[in-house]
């Protein structure tokens, strides 16, 4: 016990007045906290995360099965055509980056806004968007044509002085996912260190010792280990915040730069980045509830936490509603004939089925959480969150297919239908998400355990009447060890 | 056997040197015909038809049912194309064939300036049913590679339709017949000419009795004089000829109006009004490509002359009816009386119709006979009357009187003289099946054809047949015939042949081989002389025929038939003078009444000659089968073509199975609701429903000859119809034909245009249009093209000529209905409806619009590419497609608002019709990539003729390249020329004066693409009477 093993002044990460509510609940000391955390990645695991595991590994497998299939068929085996080139897809792709921005908005925006609740639940959507990034990413590289030549995409210098095209909107694609996703794991990755720590300290077994050694990277929770970390935590907040605005308004961009009526609108980067905020969110809450149902982790995330996870889900499918309007008011506006045909095609068109979809799941269910008895109701959360998500999914589709369906030219109208293989890859990427992310949740603190003690009251100078100024700190760099 | 076999191969090489030059650059820049200004009319909101529930549901429906391929995983073909391929491959240098000394080999010793890589030229001659066609081919190191027309020949002009540019596939088709067989096994030639000549002692002793020989229809002299040749060895013998398209009324028709077996030559650029009654004059007549062109020649708003009007009056919706000015359905049975009638108001108007033909009658739309007959009777020498050749001939020789009247005869029709006198044709394979019905027929020799499959339904062929003794095919490849045959004799693609023709107008053209046999087969001519009893050459019989001919022009001599294999042709035409017999014309009119009307309950049948598959002889040719139909845009099948208004009363929409019932036989087949079909009328197009076809072709549509009998070969009436069971998803390439009121095609009248000519520039204003990059330099020759929509037909010629040209593959029907056909050039065909109270598009109007890449300086493609696999070309400013470059993000695709980029989703090559078999590679064009998997392609406007004519500049020590030396594929084919390419940076090239013209306009050009192609408006000719 030589090391000195002290808390930081937490100024950095809470303010140091006392919190107005209870973020968490259930009179839990620090231990408490470590203890539910953690022991969730150290007791042997439950037989329903097994069925799960089991379950996801076996969509991920018929996803690999289907990607080779794909690779040795060619992209002929979908349901793309002539004129609609994209399709599944790319709705998949925008729809799982869409999902991964979540993650860092709570980490990144709401951490420099001072949002403590967001504690609880930033580890997790953390995780849960560089899952869905990796999932995003996957999309636009196997559904090129040539995935062997997939290398032409990135500036590799070469003997031809050959360059990508830094005027095409999908290269800026590459640049802005990858560079999100990057950071994402970053920010991620530095948050758990002191955590994982603590799973460190924690081992019985060498193995978990070895490990959860080389992954702490030596941490010891040092005063200067704490600044370092409270000041890069800060620094990666600072950098992905832009990030949270910039991914997706880029990947809007692949869209809008085009001359395609339905995808050459102005709107479309806000519209895109609320849109993603919502299902986003909407993605954690559904992950959540079962979370801290199955891990029984409901006083550290409370239904305080999910209440305001949804209001955030309101005001941004709110807003994403507002975006749907004003197109068809610009459409109309722009008396333009090919895009007020394209809009009228969508609410109208083959597609309206696609397109009044969208509008009941992502403008009229979140009405509901305009009553608080929704907004706390777990089982209408649940139901919500999942029809924003199915939602969120239709926008990206009625963007993408029914533009391309009907453009310019009537002669070369088509109708996509998607094909068993379009299905299979886009269930097999949940089988990808979900397999990451139970094993995750099985061998990382799945909720920031340092960061939710700096958010309870233990943590304030002010608390109690028999503990004194670092008492609390002192147990928590106990716990720490 | 082999005695001139050297000269005859030197030859045409020999000569090639001048032939190349003529053939191979040449476009006459011909005078620029000046254009008049006005115009307006905006072009009318229309097709509800893709609107109705029908068209929607079609469209939810035409999903495909998973992918299923043509792959035919076995191996016996491609075993015996794999052998056949290195049989061929062997060929070209020693070994394997039938008589060595008939090798047609590279040059062990290179002729003088001849150079490998570069493509040779010569001239040959292609003959359909009679149709004949000059033509010249490409050909690549001994691989003919390419079909063009001849500009010496009358009835190519330098064109090429789709069934002469597709033949070439059949040379390389994979499953052709590739030996003798006899009784399914494995034989030879030798052991057939030693049963033949076992038999031949007998046949000779006995007179020909019992030998019967069916040929198909044929315009070769050399064939004839081998004709008559058996006929002088067996007179007890039966040589009929049995075509199922071929056999029109129109030789009947002049024996009746004229006393002599004459055929009628139509000059329309001589004619201010056209009138055809059922003709189809741009589409399936005979010189169609010429009649095109002559058409086109009056069709500028100031042409020469002036602007000519068609009339066309018709049961289906021809090209002919698509282009008219005027367009009037009738059932196909009334032609005769509508002529009648027309002649009665022009009897009205003082033309003096001869006594007993004229018939009133207001059936007919009385104003639409009223106007036509007041112009024609202003138009006495400069109108032409053309009636279907399928016309009963006393309809037809109402006609010729109609135009001898109107003083036409000399002026706009004159007659050369028929190549045969053919009674009627179908006279011959009916007495043929009944001798063979009644076991007559010991040996039954039939070259060429497939009468077991499209012989007239109520003589039950295939039966008649199976009682012959000794039943022997001459075939190209296996079909229904050869499979009842005892032996099949592998025959030769007409490129493999020599062979001689007459054109309608009597101009004679000679048919010369581009290549060795590639299996080992023989002609028709040769396996003739063989019955005849005097084996010989096909070069010596026709080399022979030709010397012994031309009495009338003083002999010909070697030098004359060496300049007729260079030119292709020998003489001109040979018009005749006919005196029409009015009485026998009348007397035969009498009998021409009006039919008995026509309805729900006993419908109208007519048969169409296919534009694809044509009497089903192209079934197994992936290129015709996936071509779509210039109207109904039905690919890989055909349907039964009923009217907007006649679908509903029958209670059937588009893709439902139904059973038509016609004198007790019945044909199930699926519904297409087609606007513009006369109304209780189904049109069926011949030659699908193939049974043995090959990998491609087999059970592809459905089998109208099952329901045509020889006494109904064209028409019928009284058919019944039922709903059966079942959809019949029929592929198509356009599932939208409205135009949604779109500034697409722009068209006026041609009032309009004189009072408006730039009409079509201003019909879509737009904003200052700023670019986002910046833009590329206009320097050096830039290329571009115009494409002017009024003389276009739509008739395919060009998408075959760009299919052939640059190796684009052919998709399958499923991958059709998934929208993924590859065509670098489409076909845009939209109906607009004629009035609005016409709403279900029963007379609608039709425009044809090709489309291809259209080069834009602004192109969208080629900001999108995240690769830079498709960008600006700095000398000549194409938008460049760089296949090795394309990883197939198809962003480029998606962004092309004119939706001409076509993508790799497969291995097109190795999975659209089977794996691609040696033989087949033979027939690529070497210029070309063949694209891989995985990448976009598009046109390029044939960026290898232009490399090819820069080249031969730089050589000539010139930077640039003269005006016309260029001709892409598709403007190389196209009939009326309607597609001209050139340099528009230099203003006095033909394509820079025709985009100066006012009617020139850019499609889509508000979006600031700044198209390289632009179009030129459509004119229609109304009369002005008509419009009121």
């Amino acid at each position: 016990m030589s090391q000195i093993n002290v808390m930081p002044d937490s100024a950095l990460v809470v303010p140091p007045e006392a919190p107005h509510e209870k973020l968490v609940h259930g009179n839990h000391t620090f231990h408490d906290v470590t203890e539910l955390v953690s022991e969730v990645t150290e007791r042997k695991p439950e037989l329903a995360w097994k069925i799960c595991l089991a379950l996801s590994v076996s969509v991920l497998g018929a996803f690999g099965a289907a990607v080779l299939y794909l690779i040795w068929s060619g992209t002929g085996i979908w349901g793309l055509q002539q004129p609609v080139g994209w399709a599944w897809d790319i709705t998949n792709f925008v729809f799982w980056v869409g999902i991964g921005h979540a993650g860092t908005l709570i980490s990144a925006i709401l951490f420099l806004f001072r949002q403590k609740w967001r504690t609880s639940i930033n580890r997790f959507a953390e995780a849960m968007t560089l899952f869905a990034v990796a999932c995003a990413l996957l999309f636009p590289g196997i559904h090129v044509g040539r995935i062997w030549m997939t290398y032409f995409l990135a500036p590799l210098p070469n003997q031809m002085g050959m360059w990508p095209n830094f005027r095409s909107p999908l290269l800026w694609d590459v640049f802005a996912v990858g560079t999100y996703g990057t950071v994402s794991l970053l920010f991620w990755y530095v948050g758990l260190i002191p955590d994982i720590a603590t799973l460190r300290d924690r081992a019985k077994t060498k193995l978990r010792a070895m490990a959860y050694g080389v992954l702490s990277l030596g941490w010891r929770g040092s005063m200067r280990h704490w600044i370092n970390y409270e000041r890069s935590y800060m620094i990666l907040a600072g950098i992905s915040t832009p990030l949270v605005l910039s991914v997706h308004t880029i990947v809007s961009f692949d869209f809008a730069t085009s001359v395609i009526p339905g995808w050459h609108t102005t709107i479309f980067p806000p519209y895109f980045v609320a849109g993603a905020i919502f299902s986003g969110f909407a993605m954690v809450v559904t992950l959540m509830v079962l979370a801290r149902q199955l891990f029984g982790m409901k006083d550290l995330v409370t239904l305080d936490h999910l209440e305001k996870m949804n209001k955030i889900i309101l005001l941004t499918g709110t807003l994403v509603g507002y975006a749907y309007a004003m197109e068809f008011f610009i459409a109309w506006y722009s008396g333009n004939e090919y895009e007020q045909y394209a809009f009228i095609n969508r609410a109208l068109g083959p597609y309206a089925w696609a397109y009044w979809t969208m509008i009941t799941c992502n403008v009229i269910s979140p009405q509901f959480f305009w009553f608080k008895r929704f907004r706390r109701s777990i089982p209408v959360m649940f139901a919500l969150s999942i029809l924003v998500n199915i939602g969120m999914w239709f926008e990206r589709f009625v963007i993408i297919v029914t533009s391309l369906h009907r453009d310019y030219l009537p002669s070369s109208w088509g109708y996509f239908m998607p094909t068993i293989w379009d299905i299979a890859m886009f269930v097999g990427s949940f089988g990808l998400f979900f397999t990451l992310f139970l094993l995750f949740i099985r061998f990382l603190p799945m909720i920031a355990i340092s960061e939710v003690k700096g958010v309870m009251p233990e943590a304030s100078p002010h608390h109690g009447h028999h503990e004194g100024h670092g008492h609390g700190a002192s147990i928590a760099a106990a716990e720490a060890r | 056997m082999s005695h001139h076999h050297d000269e005859n191969q030197r030859d045409p090489m020999h000569h090639d040197e001048n032939h190349e030059h003529d053939h191979e650059t040449g476009h006459d820049a011909g005078p620029l015909t000046p254009i008049q200004e006005n115009g307006k009319t905006y072009w009318r909101s229309l097709d509800h038809v893709a609107q109705t529930p029908e068209m929607q549901s079609f469209i939810t429906r035409e999903f495909p049912e998973g992918a299923s391929e043509l792959d035919d995983p076995v191996s016996r073909r491609s075993f015996m194309s794999l052998m056949g391929a290195s049989v061929a491959l062997a060929g070209l240098g020693t070994g394997c064939v039938r008589r060595p000394v008939e090798k047609i080999v590279p040059h062990s010793k290179r002729p003088e300036d001849t150079l490998p890589g570069l493509p040779q030229y010569y001239a040959t001659t292609f003959q359909l049913s009679g149709r004949v066609t000059g033509l010249v081919v490409e050909s690549n190191d001994g691989r003919p590679t390419k079909i063009e027309g001849n500009k010496l020949h009358p009835a190519s002009v330098g064109a090429a339709g789709s069934l002469e540019q597709g033949a070439i596939l059949s040379l390389y088709d994979p499953d052709r017949t590739v030996r003798v067989t006899q009784g399914g096994a494995e034989s030879t030639w030798a052991a057939y000419d030693a049963a033949w000549n076992e038999g031949f002692g007998a046949l000779r002793s006995s007179g020909g009795k019992g030998l019967l020989v069916i040929h198909e229809a044929t315009r070769s002299p050399a064939f004839g004089a081998t004709v008559a040749k058996v006929r002088e060895t067996f007179p007890q013998a039966r040589v009929v000829e049995w075509d199922p398209v071929s056999g029109d009324e129109t030789i009947a028709a002049t024996k009746l109006a004229y006393g002599q077996a004459l055929e009628p030559v139509f000059s329309l650029e001589r004619a201010d009004t056209i009138v055809a009654v059922d003709a189809d004059l741009l589409g399936a007549a005979p010189f169609h490509l010429r009649h095109g062109r002559d058409w086109a020649a009056r069709r500028a708003p100031d042409a020469p002359g002036g602007m000519n009007r068609l009339w066309a009056v018709e049961p289906n919706f021809t090209i002919t009816g698509g282009t008219a000015d005027h367009r009037l359905r009738i059932r196909a049975g009334d032609a005769g009386a509508f002529l009648r009638a027309l002649a009665a108001e022009l009897q009205k108007r003082g033309v003096e119709i001869p006594a007993g033909i004229a018939a009133p009658s207001d059936a007919f739309a009385p104003k639409f006979v009223q106007t036509l007959a007041k112009e024609l009777a202003g138009k006495k020498g400069r109108s032409v009357v053309a009636v279907g050749r399928h016309q009963p001939a006393a309809v037809q020789a109402i006609g010729f009187a109609i135009n001898a009247a109107l003083g036409n005869v000399g002026e706009t029709l004159r007659f050369a003289p028929a190549h045969a006198d053919v009674a009627s044709p179908v006279d011959g394979v009916k007495a043929a099946a009944k001798a063979l019905a009644s076991g007559q027929v010991d040996t039954l020799v039939i070259l060429g054809g497939n009468p077991a499959f499209d012989a007239p339904a109520d003589l039950a062929f295939a039966d008649a047949m199976a009682k012959a003794k000794t039943k022997i095919h001459l075939t190209a490849a296996p079909n229904e015939t050869s499979r009842l045959a005892d032996w099949v004799l592998p025959e030769t693609h007409f490129l493999e042949e020599w062979g001689d023709a007459v054109a309608v107008d009597g101009t004679y053209s000679v048919v010369q081989p581009l290549v060795q046999p590639i299996w080992d087969g023989r002609s028709k001519i040769e396996v003739l002389t063989q019955v005849a009893g005097a084996p010989k050459k096909g070069y010596d019989v026709v080399h022979e025929h030709f010397l012994a001919g031309g009495a009338d022009e003083g002999g010909r001599t070697e030098a004359d038939w060496r300049k007729a294999l260079h030119d292709g042709v020998h003489g001109g035409p040979k018009f005749v003078d006919a005196t029409l017999d009015a009485g026998a014309v009348a007397s035969a009119a009498g009998r021409v009444t009006k039919l008995a009307a026509a309805s729900a309950g006993a419908l109208d049948l007519v048969f169409l000659v296919d534009n694809k598959v044509f009497d089903g002889r192209f079934s197994n040719n992936g290129w015709l089968q996936e071509l779509p139909d210039s109207m109904t845009k039905l690919t890989w099948t055909n349907a039964a073509l009923v009217s907007p208004a006649t679908a509903k009363e029958l209670g059937v929409e588009t893709n439902q199975m139904i059973r038509i019932e016609q004198g007790g036989r019945t044909l199930d087949a699926g519904v297409w609701v087609q606007p513009g079909v006369a109304d209780h009328t189904i049109a069926l197009a011949l030659g699908y429903g193939r049974k043995v076809a090959g990998r491609v072709g087999e059970n592809r549509g459905f089998d109208a000859y099952a329901l045509r009998t020889s006494d109904a070969l064209w028409m019928a009436t009284g058919a019944k119809v039922t709903k059966v069971p079942g959809t019949a998803m029929l592929p198509t390439t356009q599932n939208h034909q409205s135009m949604e009121g779109r500034p697409l095609v722009r068209e006026q009248t041609a009032q309009e245009y004189a009072a408006n000519p730039t009409y079509a520039q201003e019909l879509v204003k737009s904003p200052p249009l700023l670019a986002l990059w910046k833009e590329h330099e206009y320097t050096g020759q830039q290329w571009g093209m115009t494409i002017d929509l009024n003389s276009c037909v739509g008739c395919n010629g060009c998408m075959i000529a760009c299919q052939a040209e640059n190796n684009i593959p052919v998709v399958g029907p499923e991958q059709v209905r998934m929208g993924r056909q590859m065509h670098w050039i489409r076909i845009d065909r939209y109906f607009a409806s004629t009035s609005t109270d016409d709403s279900d598009l029963s007379e609608p109007e039709v425009v044809h619009q090709p489309v291809s890449c259209v080069q834009c300086e602004n192109a969208p493609c080629e900001n999108v590419c995240p690769v830079a696999a498709t960008v600006h070309s700095k000398e000549g400013g194409l938008n460049d497609m760089i296949y090795n470059r394309c990883i197939g993000t198809r962003y480029c695709a998606n962004n092309c608002p004119y939706k001409v980029r076509r993508f790799n989703f497969f291995d097109w090559h190795n999975r659209g019709e089977g794996t691609l078999t040696d033989v087949q590679k033979l027939s690529f064009n070497p210029d070309v990539t063949v694209r891989t998997r995985g990448v976009m392609e598009k046109c390029t406007y044939c960026v290898q003729r232009i490399n090819s004519a820069r080249r031969d500049a730089k050589l000539r020590g010139s930077e640039v390249v003269a005006d016309g030396a260029i001709t892409p594929a598709c403007a190389q084919a196209c009939p009326t020329e309607a597609i001209v390419f050139g340099d528009i940076n230099d203003p006095n090239s033909r394509v820079s004066k025709i985009k100066a013209q006012p009617r020139n306009y850019e499609m889509l050009g508000e979006l600031n693409t700044k198209p390289r192609t632009s179009y030129l408006a459509r004119i229609r000719n109304p009369n002005p009477e008509m419009v009121s």
